[in-house]
């Protein structure tokens, strides 16, 4: 799973305490990427304009033979004769929408699961909107793994900042990683329980001989 | 596992790793919201391999989702350290010559040990 994954499905869960609608939004013809995202926008900004209040979340997902299409959930009800007419107007094609419950909005993370296509390279496959909510952002998210708690002991040890020399840090801290899981060391502390700080500029290295 | 069936699994194509078994450890992973707190988390092990083709200090590390697990601690691992052990592996990396690699509920298998198995590779006789 991806970082983005995981803040997609914190997003959902936060929206997920209402009684949730999931929209599909599909074209007539086959477009350019770049020229859906414009579609889009231009219907949101339409859709907002006529329920201010509408929160949710969108999904971007490239279908093999129909293109790029827009899943959206909803927290509330809109008016679907409506919603189609302003789709309509910015250039869209069928609508479709169905109740769900809030618990099966992760069902969308499992767009967010496939390769990324080329053409989405650097774009933002799902997003929030509207006001009065805060969805999760990916910044928000840490990953918390035995890896990365080693690494934040790293940090403090060798007083890292910035993101300079990122490969051999991970050399590092994968080197670190091995010895504590092979001499069964605390996570983030060196033989007998010392911080790195207090232990042999080496501690990690693993020797010839030491497996015997 | 014998050496014939180990030669078996090869011939049919099994992506397999063969090495010594140095460690291992359950560890709970996941993410979380640092701002709302919320977490999803699942439990996985690590081991640590010893690979001979790679040399004495060269390490390979597996990681084994555990689904059905709760809590790290409840992750058994009968394995004897220095003892040889096949991974059925589902995909692997090399990251700066670092081999990352990852089974799935299959768990690792002793290979028994025989005369011609600790027979070096260009088949000289085993050391005293």
């Amino acid at each position: 799973m991806t970082k983005s994954k995981a803040a997609f499905l914190f997003a959902s869960q936060t929206l997920g305490k209402q009684r949730l609608y999931l929209w599909t939004f599909t074209f007539k013809e086959l477009l350019a990427v770049k020229e859906t995202r414009q579609r889009w926008n231009h219907l949101l900004t339409l859709l907002l304009r006529e329920w201010p209040n509408l929160q949710g979340l969108r999904v971007f997902e490239l279908h093999e033979e129909h293109g790029l299409h827009v899943h959206l959930v909803t927290h509330r009800f809109i008016d679907v004769n409506r919603a189609r007419e302003l789709a309509t107007q910015a250039g869209w094609g069928r609508i479709h929408v169905v109740p769900m419950p809030s618990e099966h909005a992760g069902y969308l993370a499992k767009y967010l699961s496939k390769e990324r296509p080329e053409c989405l390279y650097r774009w933002r496959l799902w997003a929030g909107f509207g006001k009065g909510w805060e969805w999760t952002k990916v910044k928000d998210v840490i990953r918390e793994t035995f890896f990365s708690k080693i690494y934040r002991a790293c940090r403090e040890w060798k007083g890292w900042t910035g993101r300079s020399q990122f490969f051999e840090r991970m050399d590092l801290v994968r080197q670190i990683m091995i010895a504590t899981i092979e001499h069964g060391w605390a996570a983030g502390c060196g033989p007998g329980c010392l911080p790195y700080t207090r232990c042999d500029e080496d501690f990690y290295v693993l020797r010839i001989g030491s497996a015997e | 596992m014998t050496h014939a069936e180990l030669l078996t699994q090869i011939l049919r194509g099994r992506l397999l790793l063969v090495g010594e078994f140095r460690g291992a450890r359950a560890e709970s992973a996941g993410f979380v919201d640092q701002r709302s707190g919320q977490a999803i988390s699942y439990v996985r092990a690590v081991y640590i391999v010893e690979c001979a083709c790679r040399g004495v200090l060269d390490r390979a590390v597996i990681r084994q989702k555990r689904p059905l697990v709760d809590e790290p601690a409840q992750v058994q691992f009968p394995y004897e350290k220095g003892k040889r052990y096949v991974f059925f592996l589902e995909g692997f990396k090399l990251e700066r010559g670092v081999f990352t690699g990852w089974i799935g509920d299959r768990e690792p298998e002793p290979i028994e040990e025989t005369e011609e198995g600790r027979c070096r590779a260009g088949g000289a006789a085993p050391p005293p």
